[in-house]
């Protein structure tokens, strides 16, 4: 064995190998694989190898679009056959939910050029003849799905890499990994010793084992999937070589696809099962479970009535085999903070559509420090410290359980909660608020009240929480509202070098003493990494304020670019302190009860900060808000939550104070183009695309990260501008990317959008080409299947003097 | 989460240190898990009774800046020779060498078993043989020993040692009224952990 290489890749399933392979087509071929058995011993040899396009997340679908682009060629390309059948699909939908849901990711899809074609129920036989269309309302068409073989998928790439320089060493299992104080890694195995500057752990279900050898934890169980084969069915028997599309039925819950002369059939059931709780048998590899047809019986029935000539053949075989599940069921794709080199693309449900995508992931995340595309949703660091085997089960059960769900633009799913809670929260919960979880705090999403419809809760279109958040909204509007917002992520940084590293981190200014800003954080490409608010408290210490979700991921790229002298120091302070957000007109009059400090325009202006007495205790207070309203964030010790929201509650009734939650907060914002991160801001834009040249003092002397790029990108100017439309919509808003078009010309992508209360106007915020960023454009969204006119307006909508924010 | 296997009431039992916000979440579970099983909630002063009987002390009440680990009876929790010393160590040596400790907490126990005993708060004095010799640092009522107890430092220029404690008339004076009550070195409740081990 090679005792020395730039990378190596732990674990030879089909995302291994193509991460080696892509590694060796990025220019990287000092590259070695371990596998501790044979190739595909894991879950790739049994799977059943279908490769959909189709995903309600754009990442996802990015993702497993660049697997089928490169399925189809790699045979040819490598001089390895590989059976792979582009059969297209056909799902159906039995509801209109579901209806719309296809209509939504048939616009996506278009949008990166796949032709998912909508269906009629006619349409759907004549694609799939032995379909019974009985009680189906429409079908969605992926002309690029099919299956694949997945050990000769696994077995070209590997070949592709070996060709390329790669070697593989199998029967070679990973015992122990060592960083050496070069920063290398040292990676010990059964067959001797190898080192490298960078490791990625494929290790498949097997992830976690490979985390835990450098001391991390990860959010992996392994649950197991099923699916039966056939005997030969006499009607396909007949039809020759003609092959059937893959059908998906997942209102049912279940994918059917031909194998031969049968048929395939594989249910996400109900009863999710668990296994290796404790921990994974050395032993297993090239391995299956007992078969469990029990767990699948109702879906077979149903099967059979949709298509009948499933029933026409006994079963000839079943598999039942390891599936690793992170709690929502994407990979975990990224760097593992604080270790630096060390990479993990594992725990996929979904690893024969995702490997090709996944591998030219991870192997731009080692070769260039970040991939082309943002994909957060899939990001290892989007997990908190908090996620443990037992929330890790929950959500996994749960995510196979609903692995056909509808996917809405918002749904709080209940599994794993509460784990995280604000002193308030009983509280709150005592009103009726309806929560949701982010990054495991539990915070108030709305408050139903008596009367409110209650149905339905999740939808396409304006769900029965509508008049809450229009209640919410008119009281920020007009009076006083209160959001209690556990989990803000807050880093306190302080030292002797903390302005000049500031400074070069952000894109901005370093706010003076007493003042706060928001800043973004840039990658060398320009790309937006985070946003945070900058407060400078006047004393030596700095504030940076930003997502609950992006606390890993932040607290990541803080600290792997601290100064090596030590001149920085960095706190996470973020569960010390809770935040509870006062806005609109009164919300001075209510503050000023409650504190001796003077909050008057002259004392206490708009975008700066005071640490003020209130209650028993002392808060840091932000004349800032993400709702354009007067307001104050106060940011308090957490043990002094429930009492301070207390106080504000009994001093804000008479003024009519009402609680508001991060529907109406969405809502707010919108109107006010406030951008949300990795919604509007993603490493795929700069500052100058989403229109935050304010925010960038781009001749700053001492230089920032990002600096020549934003240089170069403001000489040629951006290709796409941040705009806010004017949608004329019905019933159903325009959801997170949703397509723009100029005609029949597509030329935007909706970032998010929904209905402002306060404007009376349904809003979408979309990047678009820069020719059409002009205010008074008439464009178009498609929202549901359908174009609605959406003028280009002016930001931000709502207050466009900000004088509500000055009040 | 850190456990700690570790009490302040003499129970076999754990201290849980966890996150401030997952809190409720932990604390709900308990409840339920502990519902079979008759869980009840316990409050402060229970927590309090609890300690005295096990002779646990508390800092401010029973041990402060003029009370050394061997008047407290916490010599055990003193690593003499580790290296690099301790604030305090020459001084500590010094009384060691001085010959037997003239002044130690004692546990009390009242001798009236009735439920009118008098309960014992702090700074009542303590009397052998007629002579105050002490007071009462804290007391309480000992709800599983179903009696008044405290305890207190006492002093005797011979040194306080077993006999002298065995040996003389012992009272708490409680309001202007003596009781007569028993001392000892070692807690009433559990005196060999046979609980806390179990
Ligand atoms: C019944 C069933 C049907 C499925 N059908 C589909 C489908 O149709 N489409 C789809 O996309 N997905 C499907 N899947 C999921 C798919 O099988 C997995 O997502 C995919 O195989 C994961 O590939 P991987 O390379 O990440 O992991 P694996 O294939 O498990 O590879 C991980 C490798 O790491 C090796 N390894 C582990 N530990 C060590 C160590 N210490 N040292 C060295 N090597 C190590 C293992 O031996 C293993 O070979 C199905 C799964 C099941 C169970």
């Amino acid at each position: 064995m090679k005792t020395h290489a730039r990378v190596i890749v732990i674990g030879g399933g089909a995302v291994g190998c193509s991460a080696l392979y892509h590694l060796t087509q990025l220019g990287l071929t000092d590259v070695v694989l371990l596998e501790r058995d044979e190739l595909t011993a894991g879950s790739t040899w049994h799977a059943a190898g279908n490769c959909p396009n189709f995903s309600t997340s754009w990442n996802v679908i990015k993702l497993q679009r660049h697997s089928t682009r490169l399925y189809s060629t790699l045979a040819e390309k490598v001089g390895y056959d590989i059976n792979y059948h582009v059969t297209g699909s056909v799902r159906l939908a039995h509801t209109r939910d579901r209806v719309d849901e296809f209509r939504h990711v048939v616009s996506q899809a278009h949008a990166q050029g796949i032709e998912f074609e909508m269906l009629s129920p006619a349409e759907i036989v004549e694609r799939h003849p032995f379909v019974d269309t009985t009680g189906i309302l429409a079908g969605l068409y992926d002309p690029y799905d099919g299956d694949i073989d997945p050990a000769q998928l696994t077995q070209a790439l590997a070949k592709g890499a070996r060709d390329a320089g790669a070697k593989i060493y199998r029967g070679t299992k990973v015992t122990s990994i060592e960083r050496l104080p070069s920063g290398e890694w040292r990676v010990h195995t059964d067959k001797g010793t190898i080192q490298a500057e960078s490791v990625i752990n494929a290790a498949g279900y097997r992830g976690g084992e490979i985390a835990a050898m450098v001391g991390e934890y990860l959010p992996i169980v392994t649950l197991s999937h099923q699916y039966l084969i056939t005997e030969d069915i006499p009607a396909l028997v007949e039809r020759g070589d003609a092959r059937l599309p893959l059908l998906r039925d997942p209102d049912v819950s279940y994918y059917m696809r031909q194998e031969r002369q049968g048929l395939i059939l594989g249910p996400y059931e109900w009863q999710a099962t668990a296994h290796w709780l404790d921990r994974i048998p050395d032993e297993f590899a090239n391995q299956l479970f007992d078969d469990d047809l029990g767990r699948l019986e109702q879906y077979i029935e149903a099967a059979c009535e949709r298509v009948p000539i499933l029933g026409t053949a006994g079963v000839k075989k079943v598999i039942n085999g390891p599936i690793p599940y992170a709690p929502d069921g994407n990979p975990l794709i990224g760097p593992a903070p604080g270790l630096p080199g060390f990479y993990h693309c594992c725990a996929f449900t979904f690893g024969i559509a995702q490997a090709g995508g996944a591998g030219k992931i991870i192997a731009e995340w080692v070769a260039h420090g970040q991939p082309e595309w943002d994909v957060w949703p899939l990001d290892s660091r989007r997990y908190l410290e908090f996620a443990n085997d037992k929330f890790v089960l929950a959500k996994a059960i749960e995510t196979y359980q609903h692995e056909y769900g509808i996917g809405y633009p918002a749904e709080e799913r209940a599994a794993g909660r509460p784990a995280k809670t604000s002193p308030a929260y009983l509280r709150l919960a005592a009103k009726g608020a309806k929560f949701g979880a982010r990054g495991g705090w539990e915070r108030a999403v709305y408050f139903p009240k008596a009367g409110d419809p209650t149905e339905p809760e999740a939808s396409f279109r304006r769900p029965a929480w509508h008049k809450a958040i229009e209640r919410e909204c008119e009281a920020a509007e007009k009076r006083v509202a209160v959001l209690d917002l556990p989990g803000f992520t807050k880093f306190e940084v302080t030292g002797a070098g903390a302005p000049a590293w500031l400074d070069h981190m952000v894109a901005g200014v370093v706010p003076k003493p007493g003042r706060t800003a928001l800043n973004y954080f840039l990658n060398d490409k320009g790309g937006i990494v985070t946003e945070m608010t900058l407060t400078n408290l006047g004393d030596g210490r700095y504030w940076l304020i930003s997502a609950a979700a992006g606390e890993k991921h932040d607290e990541h790229w803080l600290r792997e670019h601290l100064p090596a002298d030590g001149s920085v120091r960095i706190d996470n302070v973020s569960a010390r302190y809770g935040s509870l957000i006062v806005v609109g007109p009164k919300s001075r009059e209510l503050l000023s009860q409650l504190t001796r400090a003077d909050l008057s325009n002259a004392a206490f202006p708009w975008l700066s900060v005071r640490t003020i007495d209130i209650g028993y205790t002392k808060a840091v207070a932000l004349r800032v808000n993400y709702v354009g309203e007067l307001g104050w964030e106060l940011h308090v010790p957490v043990e002094h939550v429930l009492s301070v929201y207390d106080l504000i509650w009994a001093a804000g009734e008479p003024l009519g104070i009402a609680d508001y939650g991060l529907y109406a907060m969405d809502s707010l914002r919108l109107e006010k183009c406030y951008r949300a991160w990795k919604g509007d801001l993603t490493t795929e834009y700069t500052p100058f695309m989403a229109s935050l040249d304010r925010f960038v003092k781009l001749d700053k002397p001492g230089g920032f990260i990002g600096q020549a790029a934003l240089q170069r990108e403001a000489a040629a100017g951006p290709k796409e501008r941040f705009v806010p439309l004017i949608v004329e919509a019905t019933d159903a808003d325009a959801a997170a990317v949703s397509i723009v078009y100029d005609g029949d010309t597509q030329v935007g992508l909706v970032t998010s959008g929904g209905y402002g209360y306060r404007l009376k106007q349904s809003i979408a915020l979309a990047y678009v080409r820069t020719d059409l960023a002009v205010p008074g454009t008439v464009l178009y969204v498609e929202i549901l299947g359908e174009r609605r006119r959406a003028v280009v307006g002016k930001e931000p909508l709502y207050d466009p003097d900000n004088l509500r924010l000055r009040g | 989460m850190r456990a700690s296997r570790i009490t302040y009431v003499g129970e076999l039992g754990w201290e849980l240190y966890l996150p401030a916000e997952h809190c409720l979440d932990v604390y709900e579970q308990l409840l339920e898990a502990g519902a079979p099983l008759g869980l009840a909630h316990a409050g402060y002063h229970a927590m309090g009774a609890c300690r005295v009987e096990k002779g646990y002390k508390h800092w401010s009440h029973d041990i402060g800046d003029e009370d050394t680990p061997l008047d407290a009876g916490l010599g055990f929790t003193v690593a003499w020779d580790k290296p690099g010393g301790f604030v305090g160590r020459d001084a500590l040596l010094a009384q060691k060498a001085a010959g037997p400790l003239r002044r130690r907490l004692v546990q009390v126990m009242l001798e009236d078993a009735s439920d009118t005993a008098p309960l014992l708060y702090h700074e009542e004095p303590i009397v052998r043989d007629g002579v105050i010799v002490g007071s009462i640092r804290s007391g309480a009522w000992g709800h599983r020993l179903g009696r008044s107890i405290g305890m207190g430092y006492v002093s005797c220029d011979d040194g306080v040692a077993a006999d002298w404690l065995a040996s003389g008339r012992w009272e708490v004076e409680v309001a202007c009224r003596r009781h007569p009550c028993r001392v000892q070195l070692q807690p009433w409740y559990d005196p060999r952990n046979e609980r806390i081990r179990s």
